[in-house]
């Protein structure tokens, strides 16, 4: 069975690769699983055979992977995908026309022979906006004229100075940077190129005017081609562009042509306009709810101004949600899309578009070819009567020619709905938060609203009672309030959420909608994976009044610091302890006084201590510290000024001795622009980067780890500065600054953050032996021989390779050394659902893992992901069981929230999957790729200092998560099982501890470049076990074709000295799984069983780093890497690696005197060819990018 | 001026009232310039008197036509009747509804009228509600009348509203709203041409062209001959029809953008034009 493994945007799935959509999850994810789920019992029994015995064919069927991918790109090749990026042809002003005058009169006729786009969205929705706007463009071969029209609110119709109209034009569609404009109704606001618009670095010359109207306001401009270094465009020419609507009155609005994923340097989100070099010109009449006509739909004016009739072909489409959406349209492309997330997700985007279209019922479809006479014009529409619901528009234009996109001349879909007054949507996370989310919107009672008005929204119950209520004034000029109510669920029961209006005591609109209270889970609450008990590899905490121990850490506070002294009982780290320091307004270090310091709750798992301190007399700092049996520290301070305190400072910083001075990794930050999501060699100047949830120093075998959920209350002079790593030839730093900048505390402040040194843990009991084959499920080795007459040709191929491998000699060799079965997809109806539902699948299940714990191997299962819509929990229990906002994770899933119920409905089921199958653990997939979350749950939300919701990053929960899925197989459940992670950004520790297996996606496979020290740098900090404890594998994806740039063997050569495995995914594949570093082969089964051979676990590790006493090549340069795994004086396995992308001989000499041994006999652990190694020198040919292993054996 | 012709407003209201309730009185309103009329009709007998036939009607969807932000309503208009007949006026004296463009909250329509012991009859522009906008005279046609094509146009952009008769500017007004917003939603009722008393239609209109644009003088009708389309024109209706009107089978205009064409009603037909054919409102051979 193919793998379907996630894999990393963030870091070997280049930006670059993701954006032509050859991510490999992506490839993974296309094929046909959501049809295959459904299919039948045996129909899926030959699909998972076939699937296996494809394998078989990888070579052969290179080429086929490689077309497959190719025409994935081809199809995700977003210009042509109008239904996500709009898509407007401009025409060319006809000879003897005259141009557009700048006078800021936006004049039918002057403008009639340009095309015109409407349909601005909500900035965050992605929903139509009420208000209309109008944007006409048009162009002649030395200027490109723009005219807008923006309508406004009734009473608020003249804009003020703050409203703005901008534009993002990317020229050079080359998604980066791009011009920006800004206009206010008076002049131009400024022009500039972004992100982060620099204002000098784009200073056309633009003609503009505008003026305020009856409706709102309207501006013309001109701008000339030569403003744009990219010139005057040739017909053909695309650009990028939006146009936004950037008002601050009558309230902050923001709303956009393009939906750009609430990500607003997200060029590669910005709609298309097309220099067509023709004039004809297609109109936006009406699009979506046309309150003016009582309709809904689309209405579009073509004309052609051209000499010769010109002929186009429409489609357009009406669709209706048919239902309540979880997630709008755009929002759940994106989220889909987005490369902003830890984990890499999504399909390719026309298949995206299509499962979201499929929230949608096509109401009306129409199109049709016309043919325009020269100097005419044509009315090309698709509309209904208008009746309340979420809808859908969709239109495209095509003149048939040879557009970038097909011929197409504009296209879009728009989102929007026809509103009851006062329409009220309800979200319930009563079971997750108390809490019932509530939108009312008030655009259709805006007219009747004064300065006078209020809005109150109540929850009722059946009988009338208020629940709670929340009251809004100030309503005039709102288009739509949100808020939450608070109350306990009454489980089984009605609610009514009632808006009501008054003016004074006079009511003016009033609504209601119900809301269903589910009967509460029997799972909600569950004490699964809660045990007290410390699980191996760790031992209980050992907790004194002024110091705590861990497994491989000892913290020891000193009755003056808050913070203690950091022990590592391997290696040592710390250069100092660290330190936390405030600053006064003059930057002078403020005095601490540390008063109360005091163990307050222990038992085996953790220590809590509660502190509190005086800060020279100004303020009092005050907190917990709590230290878990992973040697995790947590604090939480909190900061209360006795009156005022002005701060100029207030940091944390970490000091590491050397070797631990060389890697860093970050995680993602909170910013678009500064998202450095690091890893590799500490920069020579250092490295400044915003907050991110994760920073890591250390060196190959440890450093430490300083994690904090969000960034509420620092106050930093620039965010892209906030954290600072640096390093000396002796040292390196990490320092965390909450403030740098003159602050005023006014009210108590507060903190709250963790560290931990790595490792805190050992690599898990037996991984030097680990052998993991990633397969179908199997009931029996004795397989019936295929009969060819029952089958199709292809599915017997495939069949009589399963048939073969498993009833022949290799299957004897392999099932003794395989410690588990990874049953990745397939084996569930739902992706990423933890559990079946068919009997035959339960079935299946149950007996493969009997038959496989028979033959001494483990069974895992694939499960996380995200949330299925489809799942049974969905309907009553699904908003509350996954990430606000939405994040559509593809494949019918959003991304679950860690924190929210779903943790506990998740540990039910594998609990009770353990219990009915008798399964050994699981493969997760992305879960603890940790996304920002603005869920309701408790600490989650906040506002920062302008008023923005902000989310955090659930560390806490998704550690909770993962320890009790730990614990339930280690200890709980079952003594000795799996939890196989995969995490595709860099390791999180405080997570990760809590895995047997860490897999960091499959990034290198797809890595183009040289095998250098910077790669090798950024392969250590990324993907490096050592340094965490962890048993790090990698997943294959030779299959993929030329997806795969560098392949199995190539994978190895800096994987294995590093002591990194990767999974089997084809050992039926006789042809794939071969005794031989081809680029083609798979040697897995033969590492292994030299692995077994040397006896991995209990061998001595010896890196290049530290092995100069045993082993020195000839050459011996940066390219050149080894590892020993030594049993001293009996025997050791070698491997030399040769990165260079050149063969090399390698002169090996090994000094046999300290590795006790006298004569040896070296043997190659793959081919099994005798090497002659004479006194202990040894001559290898080392292909390029390749490697040697061989069997060092002392001959006595 | 027109107001100055009709006095003040409260005037004109009055006599707007008067002039509808004369359509809904119809042969009562007419009576005494029938009597009068009815002593000349054997003199002049190519002339049709009111209620003699029932008169016509002719809609065409608003929406998609009709945009008040800016436009131009423009045709070529026949008199069935001879307005001399019934001159001087012996009270308001309603002979001719020509058209009404009309939204949900107001709107306007271009009559033929004359006022109480008026000696010459003339076109007028009701807009309503006259609280915000301003009704105006659009002139009084050079004699003869009876038979004799005339073009009307009406062009409007913002709050300003022009008259042209005969490719003359004959009036404009400012109003004190914008009629776009002023006249509401056009989709619920049509471009209705002829009074729907079936009365006071007796006329032949062709080159029938509703604009998106305001024209100017000469892109007029009255300029320009017979009319061809252009990318501003909504509508344009030579009524080249070959058939006989039943008030189901439209038109068939050069252009419409939405539909398929004018209905005209059963007493409609397709008669001898200004250009080819044009459409009576009237049957002659239905005369009483």
């Amino acid at each position: 069975m193919k793998s379907t493994d996630a894999c990393s945007k963030s870091d070997g799935c280049s930006r670059a690769s993701v954006k032509r959509g050859s991510c490999l999850r992506r490839f993974a994810k296309a094929r046909p699983m959501p049809a295959a789920l459904r299919r039948s019992a045996s129909t899926l029994l030959l699909m998972f055979l076939g699937m296996i015995a494809s394998s078989v064919h990888a070579a052969e069927k290179e080429a086929d992977h490689v077309k497959i991918m190719e025409e994935m790109r081809a199809r995700e090749d977003h210009v042509g995908v109008w239904q996500r990026y709009g898509f407007a042809g401009i025409p060319l002003v006809p000879p003897g026309r005259d141009a557009p005058k700048i006078d800021g009169v936006v004049d039918m006729r002057e403008w009639a022979a340009a095309a015109q786009l409407g349909g601005m969205m909500d900035y965050n929705k992605g929903m139509a906006v009420r208000d209309k706007t109008a944007v006409s463009l048009c162009y002649t071969s030395t200027q490109l004229y723009m005219a807008f029209q923006i309508g406004r609110p009734q009473n608020a119709r003249a804009p003020a100075d703050q409203d703005l109209f901008e534009i993002l034009i990317d020229a050079s569609h080359q998604q980066g940077k791009y011009y920006n404009l800004a206009a206010t109704s008076t002049k131009i606001a400024w022009t500039g190129v972004g992100p982060n618009v620099d204002k000098k670095a784009w200073q056309p010359a633009v003609e503009y005017k505008a003026r305020a109207t009856e409706f709102g306001w309207e501006g013309e401009l001109a701008i000339p081609f030569k403003e744009f270094k990219e010139g005057a465009p040739a017909p053909g020419t695309l650009w990028g562009i939006d146009f936004v609507r950037n008002e601050k009155t009558p309230t902050d609005r923001l709303a956009v042509w393009s939906f750009r994923g609430r990500n607003w340097h997200a060029t590669k989100n910005l709609g298309h306009l097309l220099f067509t070099g023709k004039a004809v010109a297609v109109r936006a009449e009406g699009l979506g709810w046309i309150e003016g006509s009582g309709q809904h739909g689309v209405k579009l004016r073509a004309s052609n101004f051209s000499d010769q009739p010109v002929t186009l072909d429409s489609f357009l489409e009406l669709r209706k949600a048919k239902g309540p959406v979880a997630l709008e349209f755009y929002p759940n492309i994106d989220t889909a899309m987005t490369e902003d997330l830890g984990a890499a997700i999504g399909s390719p985007l026309k298949d995206e578009v299509a499962n979201a279209l499929k929230n949608y019922t096509v109401k009306k479809t129409g199109g049709e070819k016309i043919t325009i006479p020269p100097n005419a014009s044509k009315l090309i529409q698709l509309v209904e009567p208008e009746e309340p619901g979420s809808y859908l528009v969709l239109y495209a234009i095509k003149d048939g020619g040879a557009t970038p996109a097909g011929g197409l001349l504009t296209g879009g879909l728009l989102p929007f709905q026809v509103l009851v007054p006062l329409a009220i949507k309800v979200d319930s996370f009563l079971y997750s938060a108390n809490a019932v989310a509530y939108e009312v919107d008030l655009r259709r009672v805006g007219e009747k609203l004064t300065d006078q008005s209020a809005l109150v929204v109540a929850a009722l119950d059946k009988g009338g009672k208020t629940l709670a209520q929340s009251k809004h004034d100030g309503i005039q000029g709102k288009e739509e309030l949100s808020g939450i109510l608070q109350f306990a669920p009454q489980p089984d029961a009605m609610v009514f959420v009632r808006a009501t209006v008054l003016d004074g005591a006079k009511e003016i609109a009033k609504n209601d909608e119900p809301l269903r209270i589910p009967a509460k889970p029997v799972w909600l609450g569950n004490q699964l994976g809660k045990k007290e008990f410390v699980p191996d590899p760790w031992k209980p905490v050992q907790a004194s009044a002024k110091a705590c121990e861990v497994l491989l850490a000892k913290y020891a506070w000193d009755g003056k610091s808050i913070l203690p002294d950091i022990q590592h009982k391997q290696h040592a780290i710390f250069t100092k302890p660290p330190a936390l320091t405030f600053k006064d307004k003059d930057g002078h270090p403020l005095a601490g006084k540390l008063g109360r310091f005091e163990l307050t709750h222990r038992n085996v798992e953790q220590a809590t201590y509660e502190f509190k301190a005086d800060l020279d007399g100004k303020a009092e700092l005050s907190g917990k510290a709590k230290i878990e049996f992973d040697g995790l520290v947590w604090y939480s301070l909190a900061l209360k000024p006795k009156t005022t305190l002005d701060l100029a400072g207030c940091s944390l910083e970490f000091t590491l001795n050397k070797p631990f001075n060389e890697y860093c990794t970050t995680g993602i930050g909170i910013t678009s622009t500064s998202n450095v999501n690091y890893a590799g060699w500490i920069p020579a100047e250092g490295l400044n980067c915003p907050y991110t949830y994760m920073f890591w120093v250390g060196g190959v075998e440890g450093g430490l780890q300083w994690f904090a959920e969000n960034n509420r209350n620092w106050f930093n002079a620039s965010e892209h500065n906030a954290v600072q790593i640096t390093r000396t030839d002796t040292t390196a730093s990490l320092k965390i600054n909450f403030i740098d900048k003159l602050t005023t505390l006014d009210r108590p402040t507060e903190w709250s953050f963790g560290f931990l040194p790595t490792p805190t843990r050992v690599k898990p009991k037996g991984s030097g032996e680990f052998a993991f084959f990633q397969t179908g499920q199997l009931e029996t080795d004795q397989l019936p021989a295929p009969d060819p007459a029952k089958t199709t040709p292809e599915a017997f191929w495939d069949l009589n390779q399963e048939y073969k491998y498993y009833t022949g000699e290799r299957w004897k060799h392999d099932k003794q050394l395989i410690t588990c079965f990874i049953h990745h997809g397939y084996w569930q109806e739902l992706f990423g659902y933890p559990g079946t539902f068919e009997p035959p699948r339960q079935e299946r299940t149950r007996k493969s893992a009997a038959f496989l714990h028979g033959l001494g191997v483990k069974t895992i299962v694939y499960a996380g992901w995200g949330m299925h819509t489809e799942a049974p929990e969905w309907k009553d229990y699904g908003m509350e069981m996954v990430s606000l906002p939405l994040k559509n994770m593809g494949y019918g899933t959003f991304r679950q929230g860690i924190g929210t119920p779903w943790q506990d409905w998740f540990l039910h089921k594998m609990a009770q999957m353990t219990r009915d199958y008798d399964i050994d653990g699981i493969f997760i997939d992305s879960v603890t790729s940790v996304t920002t979350e603005e869920n309701y749950t408790e600490g989650v939300r906040w506002v920062d200092a302008q008023g923005k919701l902000r989310g955090s990053y659930p560390l806490l929960a998704t550690r909770e998560w993962l320890k009790r899925l730990y614990k339930l197989w280690h200890g709980e459940l079952k003594k000795d099982g799996l939890v196989y992670n995969h995490n595709s950004p860099p390791a999180i520790m405080m997570i990760e501890n809590f895995e047997d297996v860490r897999t960091p996606s499959e990034f290198a496979q797809n890595y183009d470049g040289p095998l250098d020290r910077k790669f090798l740098g950024f392969y250590i900090a990324k993907n490096g076990g050592e340094q965490f404890g962890l048993f790090v594998e990698h997943t294959s994806k030779d299959w993929m074709g030329a997806w795969a740039r560098r392949k199995t063997n190539q994978l190895y050569s800096f994987a294995l000295p590093l002591n990194n495995a990767i999974k089997a995914v084809s050992l039926q594949s006789a042809s794939v799984t071969q005794p031989s570093y081809a680029l083609d082969a798979q040697p897995q089964p033969w590492i292994w069983a030299a692995n077994k051979w040397v006896n991995r676990s209990a061998a001595e590790y010896l890196p290049w780093w530290k092995n100069s006493g045993y082993v020195t090549t000839t050459p011996n340069d940066d390219q050149i890497i080894h590892a020993l795994w030594l049993q001293k004086g009996e025997k050791a396995l070698l491997c030399v690696s040769n990165l260079k992308n050149e063969p090399r001989d390698i002169q090996v000499a090994l000094n046999l005197g300290a590795l006790g041994f006298n004569k040896i006999e070296v043997k190659d652990a793959i081919t099994g060819e005798q090497v002659p190694a004479e006194g202990g020198k040894l001559s290898v040919k080392v292909d390029f990018e390749r490697y040697r292993l061989l069997k060092v054996t002392n001959a006595k | 001026m027109l107001r100055e012709r009709l006095g003040t407003p409260d005037m004109s209201r009055r006599y707007f009232s008067v002039l509808v309730l004369g359509c809904l009185l119809g042969a009562g309103l007419g009576t005494a310039g029938m009597s009068a009329a009815a002593a000349q009709a054997d003199a002049e007998p190519k002339s049709i008197r009111f209620a003699d036939v029932a008169t016509g009607t002719l809609t065409y969807p608003a929406l998609d036509h009709l945009d008040f932000r800016e436009g131009t309503f423009e045709c070529w208009v026949k008199f069935a009747f001879d307005p001399n007949e019934y001159l001087p006026a012996k009270g308001y004296t309603g002979m001719l509804f020509l058209v009404r463009l009309d939204g949900d909250r107001g709107g306007l329509g271009i009559y033929y009228y004359a006022q109480d012991g008026a000696k010459e009859a003339g076109w007028s522009c009701r807009v309503g509600p006259d609280s915000k906008f301003h009704s105006f005279g659009i002139g009084t046609p050079k004699q003869p009348t009876f038979g004799v094509w005339q073009h009307l146009a009406l062009v409007w952009k913002g709050r300003e509203m022009m008259a042209y008769l005969d490719g003359k500017e004959s009036e404009k007004v400012i109003h004190n709203e914008f009629p776009h917003q002023g006249f509401g939603d056009v989709r619920s009722k049509p471009i209705f041409f002829g009074c729907q008393y079936n009365r006071y239609a007796l006329m032949t209109i062709d080159d029938l062209r509703v604009s998106n644009v305001a024209r100017k003088p000469e892109e007029l009708g009255a300029a320009v001959g017979e009319l061809k389309a252009d990318a501003f024109t909504t509508i344009l209706d030579p009524f080249e029809g070959d058939f006989m009107p039943d008030g189901k089978a439209p038109t068939k205009p050069t252009v419409m953008l939405n539909g398929p064409g004018g209905l005209p009603s059963a007493q409609c037909r397709f008669v001898t034009g200004k250009f080819g054919k044009g459409l009576a409102f009237f049957n002659e051979e239905e005369k009483k």
